[in-house]
């Protein structure tokens, strides 16, 4: 407590020295208080150095003065009410405000007495430094209040869920965002682990496994469940789960944040069905004209195989028939019926119908494969068709089902693109490689090509440069090869139109 | 000169079938892949028929026909249609041609209609031929007795004929002989028939 400019005081002695044993008289004079004594009408006899300090004023500046030289005008009635009360015997403490010699003002409380003898005793404690601590503390209260607030106001602005949990999985925190979840107002589960009742039973295993993970350590756990709405219904919830731990590195508070994914999940459903469904039209509207062309392919072997049975027959009608040549006739009909039949597997791979899961698959192959099945047509058209695979492409994943009829509507548009030209001909030129670690399809054409304005167009639902034709076809190849995560794209070159698509390797 | 089966089929695999059935039941068969080496081939009015697709690559089988007939050449065609054709293969046939068959169709059946459209092509020859005799004989009759012989066709009796020409019936009756001796007509029905087969000129 003391001060080192108060030590050279210690050692002089008050000018007026009370009776009485000269180690008390040090200890008074040493106190960490200050202490004032008076005569009854308030004038100061004798004061401590710590008075002294107190009262900012030296002591000769004190002694001889009263005590109403030191307090504001408006204390000195209650000064004499003291006073009347300290005469009938007994103490009093009160705080008072004393101006001190540079004309501050420094609050005191004062522990007065008047004893037998008459004198008027006051023990001061500087309670400034007090004030300040209790009004940091209720500053310090208020701060915590506002910031309280603060945070309670962005919880429950909050649109993501935010639970707040205790070590033994109470709730201590349900924002607004969870009441509007639920249905259920914080004030009904906190306190409790009543919230579990929010997860479907089923589901509880998953959110034990979550929580266990984090204790195990993880820094935070991400996982997907259902909530229950007070009506019943559900709300898909996906949570990002953390642990605050305290100083000594025990889990203090478990901390979820969600984001309610119904609708989102909802809407993908709706837009992944949506997809499958146009995709699965534009196959049957794709597969109603391979269905003339293919007629026409099944014909040819099929019309082949009766000519051959009926020179088959002419030669048995021989006298000596030449057997070495109806056996050449029969297998000339084998091989017509195999023919028969892979134009029906083309066409049967192609219209299938069921849910297009993705897989790994050969992209090389299901490149020649679309060729396959249209190389009549390229043919008819006068079109030749030629292929540039890479040698050793990585499997890639997609649906190859959607893959050929992303492919088939390329090669069909660019098949179509040259017949518009005088003469017919022209070649479509389909390559495979890699680009930006995807695999690559391109399909080019030496057709008229296309110029900026048609492709900025080019993906707007019923734009078609053909004379005939629905133009959904590119918007949805397109919306196909996103949905595999690949991207689809023509490049902007004339004459000889070219379209690119990537597709994911499986790695 | 034996007739000779035309084929015009691009699909190689039914294109050498039809040549093994045609060859087998005694056919002659010259066959093309396409439209254009047919008609590079075919220059003369050979005897025989043709077979051919209505689908092709190139010239279709409808625009082959078209050139036939522009060169004056009346083999009778068969088409061979797809199932999806028909209304081509309709149209085939108002322009002329003397069948259709729609693919598949068995051996027995299409050696049947090769052999009509010969026996149509042998038809249309000697038809063509007889024309050709009785348009050389109806040129040697004399301009009285061409005039004698309408009249008769058109059905006018000998006592009409005199009056419309100024003759005497008598003298309608002499040219009557004459003509009927001269056009090789043994009644007046067959004479009836001849004049509808003269070509004019």
């Amino acid at each position: 407590m003391s001060e080192p400019r108060a030590q050279p005081r210690r050692d002089r002695r008050p000018p007026k020295a009370a009776s009485g044993d000269a180690s008390l008289r040090e200890l008074i004079e040493n106190a960490p208080d200050g202490v004032f004594i008076a005569d009854l009408e308030g004038r100061y006899v004798d004061v401590n150095a710590a008075g002294c300090r107190i009262f900012g004023h030296p002591r000769e500046r004190i002694i001889g003065r009263t005590i109403m030289d030191f307090i504001p005008p408006e204390d000195v009635a209650r000064l004499f009410a003291i006073r009347e009360g300290l005469l009938r015997g007994g103490d009093n403490v009160a705080e008072w405000t004393i101006r001190r010699e540079d004309g501050t003002l420094t609050p005191v409380e004062v522990s007065d007495t008047i004893l037998s003898d008459g004198r008027w005793v006051g023990f001061v404690r500087d309670i400034g430094r007090r004030q300040e601590l209790e009004q940091d503390v209720l500053r310090g209260a208020e701060q915590l209040r506002a910031e309280r607030n603060f945070v309670d106001a962005i919880l429950d602005t909050a649109a993501t869920l935010i639970l707040v949990l205790d070590r033994e999985a109470r709730l201590v925190r349900f924002n607004k965002a969870c009441e509007t979840v639920t249905g259920l107002s914080q004030t009904e589960l906190i306190g409790s682990t009543r919230w579990f009742d929010l997860i479907p039973a089923e589901e509880l295993d998953g959110v034990e496994r979550a929580t266990a993970r984090l204790r195990g350590g993880e820094s935070f756990v991400e996982h997907v469940n259902h909530w229950r709405h007070r009506d019943g219904s559900l709300r898909l919830i996906r949570w990002r789960n953390t642990l605050i731990k305290d100083a000594q590195g025990e889990v203090s508070f478990l901390i979820g944040t969600g984001i309610d994914i119904t609708d989102q999940v909802r809407a993908e459903d709706e837009s992944r069905l949506h997809l499958e469904e146009a995709s699965r039209l534009q196959r049957l509207q794709t597969a109603n004209e391979l269905a003339t062309m293919l007629a026409h392919q099944l014909n040819q072997p099929l019309a082949a195989i009766a000519t051959y049975a009926g020179a088959g027959q002419q030669l048995l009608a021989h006298a000596a028939p030449d057997l070495p040549k109806v056996a050449a006739t029969l297998e000339r009909i084998s091989e017509q019926a195999l023919r028969a039949g892979a134009v029906i597997r083309h066409l049967r791979a192609f219209v299938g119908r069921g849910r297009a899961e993705p897989g790994p698959m050969d992209l090389n192959a299901v490149v020649q494969e679309a060729c396959g099945l249209l190389a009549p047509q390229a043919r008819s058209s006068g079109v030749s068709l030629a292929l540039d695979l890479a040698a050793s492409l990585p499997p890639v994943r997609g649906v190859d089902v959607y893959v050929e009829q992303v492919l088939l509507n390329l090669l069909t548009n660019a098949i179509e693109a040259m017949q518009g030209d005088a003469g017919g001909g022209g070649t479509v030129l389909v390559t495979t490689g890699e680009i930006e670690g995807k695999a690559l399809v391109t399909v080019r054409d030496s057709g008229p090509g296309i110029d900026a304005a048609t492709a900025a167009r080019l993906f707007e639902p019923f734009f078609t440069r053909k004379a005939h034709g629905l133009g959904v076809g590119l918007p949805i190849c397109r919306s196909l090869i996103e949905a595999q995560g690949g991207r689809l794209w023509p490049e902007v070159h004339a004459p000889g139109a070219i379209l690119h698509f990537t597709l994911p390797f499986t790695s | 000169m034996t007739p000779t089966v035309f084929v015009v089929d691009d699909d190689e695999a039914l294109r050498s079938a039809l040549v093994q059935l045609l060859e087998s039941a005694g056919f002659a068969v010259a066959s093309y892949a396409d439209g254009l080496a047919f008609l590079e081939d075919c220059v003369d009015d050979r005897p025989g028929c043709v077979l051919l697709d209505v689908a092709m690559p190139g010239l279709s089988g409808l625009e082959v026909q078209e050139a036939l007939r522009g060169r004056g050449l009346r083999a009778p065609i068969v088409f061979l249609t797809g199932h999806g054709d028909i209304p081509m293969a309709v149209r085939a046939v108002q322009a002329g041609a003397v069948d259709f068959l729609e693919k598949p169709v068995t051996g027995a059946a299409l050696l049947e209609r090769v052999r009509r459209a010969l026996a149509i092509d042998q038809e249309q020859r000697s038809e063509r031929a007889l024309r050709q005799e009785i348009t050389a004989r109806h040129r040697r009759l004399s301009a009285r007795e061409r005039e004698v012989m309408r009249l008769v066709a058109s059905g006018s009796s000998s006592k009409e004929i005199a009056r419309v020409l100024g003759i005497s019936v008598r003298t309608v009756e002499a040219h009557r002989v004459h003509v009927m001796h001269k056009m090789g007509a043994s009644n007046l029905a067959e004479l009836v028939s001849l004049a509808g087969r003269c070509d004019p000129g």
